[in-house]
């Protein structure tokens, strides 16, 4: 099914059709490879951080656009990054990711960075 | 003589930096001191955050060299041509190295600070070929900054070679010569807004020779041989390779 969905008649992947699905799962490997590697929970949570102000641009470049894929792309990537984490709470994860996101939009709305 | 003046002039008119312009290279000289102090807050496992201190400190004073001489040579090269040089920091840039720094643990330094644009200015150029704004003339004001870091890395480096001064044992100065191949080999990479990338858009035939030398200069430091000779040649070798494998191919009258 996925298969059918993914390719064109040609039997290509359908990179107009699906980026958002192909670029999302990228994210949620990316994000699964980048927590697993991190060793403590300090680290995770930094990463969090760190990631949250990446996506933070993304959400600022988009706000004027249809934003479902981004948001999608936001989730799988955090989604990707809590099961590739065995260090540190779950919950302060994705605090630390939303606050990194909410604190990079605001800099970018502050016109304190460009 | 004239031209000396000349530059001066330009440079107290327009080669003043913008608030803006100072925050962002105020945060890449913090950014990539951490880079460099990242494992050095204390021995082995243990925490001194006095010795960490003092390593930060020595590695903003390292950061600070490194990136002042980088942003004067883009500014004096672009006001020499005519044109203004505005530097814009890549914030994003700096949480990839960043994120990257925390997961080696401080082993691998990715430095990707921003990139310049250049201002046209009209009663400067008169008289100078190709009146209005050109890639050769943003590529020429990229590559001044990667120029410079690797100029003061072989002057620093020369100390040893002329006056029996051991560089490579002085942490600061060693630490020095490192950051500032690595800062050069990095702001060559051709991603935008990185200078690299300007370069590229200049030429692809001059970018892989550049590249490719810089890159072998700092494979041979790393390796511990310090040789422009064979940096040059390693350049040369790239150059051809990249002509028989591609550019050859994408020309066709």
């Amino acid at each position: 099914m996925l298969k059918k969905l993914m390719k064109n008649k040609n039997g290509a992947i359908d990179l107009i059709f699906s980026w958002v699905e192909i670029v999302a799962f990228i994210l949620l490997v990316l994000g699964f490879i980048v927590a697993f590697i991190s060793g403590s929970a300090v680290i995770t949570y930094t990463i969090a951080f760190l990631s949250g102000l990446f996506f933070g641009r993304v959400w600022y470049n988009v706000r004027k656009k249809e934003k479902f894929a981004y948001f999608l792309m936001i989730v799988f990537f955090l989604i990707g990054f809590i099961l590739g984490s065995f260090y540190g709470e779950k919950l302060v994860i994705i605090l630390f990711y939303i606050l990194g996101i909410i604190f990079y939009y605001y800099l970018l709305r502050k016109k304190v960075v460009r | 003589m004239a031209f000396f003046y000349d530059l001066t002039d330009k440079f107290k008119r327009y080669g003043k930096f913008t608030p803006y312009e100072i925050r962002g290279i105020i945060t890449i000289i913090l950014v990539s001191a951490f880079i460099i102090s990242f494992n050095k807050w204390g021995e082995g496992d243990n925490f001194d955050f006095n010795i960490g201190m003092m390593n930060f400190l020595m590695a903003v004073i390292i950061a600070a060299i490194t990136v002042m001489v980088a942003q004067f040579a883009h500014r004096l090269s672009g006001l020499q041509g005519g044109f203004r040089v505005e530097y814009r920091t890549w914030y994003l840039g700096l949480v990839i190295g960043l994120i990257m720094i925390f997961l080696s643990r401080g082993a691998i330094w990715l430095i990707l600070p921003g990139g310049i644009f250049i201002h046209h200015m009209s009663a400067h150029r008169l008289g100078f070929f190709r009146y209005g704004t050109n890639t050769f003339a943003i590529g020429m004001a990229a590559l001044a900054g990667p120029l410079a870091n690797i100029i003061l890395a072989t002057a620093i480096k020369t100390l040893e070679v002329w006056f029996s001064i051991p560089v490579t044992q002085i942490y600061f100065l060693n630490t020095l010569i490192f950051f500032n191949w690595a800062y050069a080999l990095y702001n060559l990479l051709p991603i935008p807004p990185l200078p690299g990338s300007a370069i590229l858009f200049q030429s692809r035939m001059i970018y892989a020779f550049i590249f490719g030398s810089v890159a072998g200069y700092f494979a041979l430091l790393a390796a511990g041989i310090y040789s422009f000779v064979f940096a040059l040649l390693i350049g040369v070798v790239i150059w051809l390779l990249y002509y028989i494998i591609f550019e050859r191919f994408s020309w066709k009258g």
